[in-house]
């Protein structure tokens, strides 16, 4: 039996899909273990109210830990869940979107997909029904760089790569977490029967405060990965903690900026 | 019936019931609350109704099961039928096995109909071009953004689950032609519209995926077939003008001949004569809509307008 740590951060999130997509979970163990991990970006203002939520409506509810936090953002958030439980037994870290809903066949299809590849890579779900146009390939699943969508780290390999980089706030630490593991010799793969609910066509968000969270982000990976001609379409970096930074990674042959936000060949 | 609720009819064969799970799933994941879940199964095994139990009892919605164990013949307008007969909704949408439902679906399509008053409402869809579980392209079809009732009389451009339809605001509710083992979905709406004309609310929303398998196959003789019984519904039953009339015969030959794959490589004469008048057709409607728009801009009148513009509209025939 493994066992599965679900991390999720939320921030002015709507509890009721979370709370679908955690019912399915519920239902459809798929002889799987769990431990939830929620982080509150929002210094907790919303815990209270899917505490009552979970204990009211899962089975599962003694497996969850509640974290209240500042807005650090999504890899600062899903870096503290992971040191939460870092000491305790578990084989996978999933990181998982408060905004969109598991496949009852989603986790254990990651988790078989990953014992197949001997846990050497790491692992995302298949955004349904927009899939994300990043090219995988058709049978091997390998792929360019995997969504923090919803994504999944053998334990190993996660402590191995530090977590993600916490000087992205958002968007874009998946490729940068993606690219350094595949410095270290792992893959990333596209699970595409591991299907996750995740609407990017009608989700209503703020476009012109997610677009400057993209070019902040994107700016950033630029300098780390020495794209001067991505950094010059981002707009230039903002931030002298960042450009005094040193441990500046260079993988020329992993990189991807040709296809700008992409990072990665497209399928369409 | 039950006000508020959506039932929600999904058509399945033993040979769709690997895909049915995405499907349910799609419906599950609506945001719409009151939703009931009616499946037809079109097969005699006991076992595959026991898969579908299996597949729609993970989500916990209400769903019922209803068979149609007559396996002699295609039957998917009878099947619809059946379904339709058992749903308890006010609001009704279909889905078949391989297709997928956005989550704002039901909520933005019945949303239109309470917002419009109108009895139908109608969204936008993609199209997901897929090879098994691998998806090589998706793309948007404009035919809808740009719809007007009229166009559905040249082209099925409303897949049947891109609308949703509320059984109370209609006189009778609608039902299948059992005689249709193809294209059923485009007859339906063509004799709703024939019969009691067609209150369509168009959104602007994205509410479904179209899945188009690349391996499947088609019968193209049957497809000619039903083509053709469309064709001849259209001419019998709607006063056409001739430039319309002899678009649709136009449009109906060169889509008959596309569909025959055994002749695509043979520059056939005829066809390429009614291809041209097709085209011609096009551009005409599309410099009319343009000397509509120009004129309106230009007449100071608002009287004059309206007349020009109801010269117009009399000339288009829009709905």
């Amino acid at each position: 039996m493994y066992r599965v740590v679900i991390s999720i951060i939320i921030y002015k999130s709507n509890l009721e899909i979370l709370l679908k997509s955690l019912k399915i979970l519920d239902s459809n163990k798929n002889g799987l273990e769990y431990a939830f991990v929620i982080i509150d970006n929002n210094e907790g203002a919303q815990i209270d109210a899917l505490k009552a939520m979970v204990s009211e409506n899962l089975s599962l509810a003694p497996l969850f830990t509640y974290i209240k936090s500042p807005n650090i953002g999504f890899g600062a958030g899903h870096n503290l869940a992971f040191r939460t439980v870092a000491d305790t037994e578990f084989d996978y870290f999933l990181c998982a979107n408060p905004d969109g809903i598991f496949h009852p066949d989603c986790v254990i299809n990651l988790v078989e997909f990953a014992k197949k590849c001997r846990d050497n890579g790491i692992f995302e779900a298949l955004q349904f029904p927009l899939e994300h146009p990043k090219y995988y390939h058709i049978t091997s699943w390998k792929t360019d760089w995997c969504s923090g969508c919803l994504i999944m780290f053998p334990k190993k390999v996660f402590g191995q790569l530090n977590g993600f980089d916490e000087d992205f706030f958002m968007y874009m630490e998946d490729v940068d977490i993606s690219w350094r593991a595949r410095a270290i010799g792992y893959k990333c793969y596209t699970v595409c029967n591991a299907l996750f609910m995740h609407d990017t066509l009608n989700n209503g968000r703020d476009n012109a405060r997610m677009k400057e969270y993209m070019r902040k982000s994107g700016a950033i990976l630029a300098k780390k990965y020495n794209a001067p001609t991505f950094m010059a379409f981002c707009g230039g970096l903002k931030d002298d903690k960042i450009e005094q930074r040193q441990d500046l990674a260079r993988f020329d042959s992993i990189k991807n900026f040709r296809r700008l936000f992409h990072f990665s060949k497209v399928r369409w | 019936m039950v006000d508020m609720r959506v039932s929600v009819i999904i058509r399945v064969q033993d040979s769709g019931l690997n895909l049915l799970g995405n499907a349910i799933f799609s419906v599950y994941c609506n945001t719409y609350k009151d939703k009931e879940v009616i499946i037809v199964y079109h097969g005699d095994k006991n076992e595959s109704i026991e898969a579908i139990h299996n597949i729609i009892k993970q989500y916990g919605m209400e769903y019922q099961i209803i068979q149609n164990s007559d396996i002699t013949s295609d039957q998917r307008s009878k099947n619809l039928n059946l379904g339709l007969g058992l749903a308890t909704g006010r609001y009704i949408c279909f889905l078949d096995y391989d297709d997928e439902l956005y989550p704002n679906h039901m909520e933005d399509l019945i949303g239109a109909i309470k917002k419009s008053g109108k009895a139908w409402a109608v969204g936008r869809y993609l199209v997901r071009v897929k090879d098994h579980n691998y998806t090589s392209r998706m793309k948007e079809t404009l035919a809808i953004r740009y719809f007007y009732l009229r166009s559905l009389l040249f082209r099925n451009i409303i897949p049947i689950h891109t609308y949703v339809f509320d059984r109370s605001a209609l006189k009778t509710v609608p039902r299948f032609n059992e005689e249709m083992v193809l294209l059923e979905d485009y007859m339906f709406l063509l004799e709703h519209f024939v019969k009691h004309g067609l209150e369509c609310q168009v959104i602007d929303g994205v509410v479904t995926n179209y899945v188009k398998q690349v391996d499947r196959v088609v019968n193209v003789s049957a497809s000619q077939a039903y083509n053709t019984k469309i064709y001849r519904f259209i001419n019998d039953n709607i006063t056409m003008l001739p430039l319309e009339r002899m678009y649709l015969g136009a449009r109906f030959k060169v889509s008959n001949f596309i569909k025959n794959s055994s002749k695509r490589n043979v520059v056939h004469e005829r066809v390429m004569l009614y291809f041209l008048i097709w085209q011609i057709c096009n551009r005409t409607a599309l410099y009319l809509c343009k000397i509509k728009i120009i004129l309106s801009l230009l007449l100071p009148s608002k009287e004059l307008r309206l007349i020009i513009s109801e010269i117009m509209s009399l000339i288009f025939r829009r709905e």
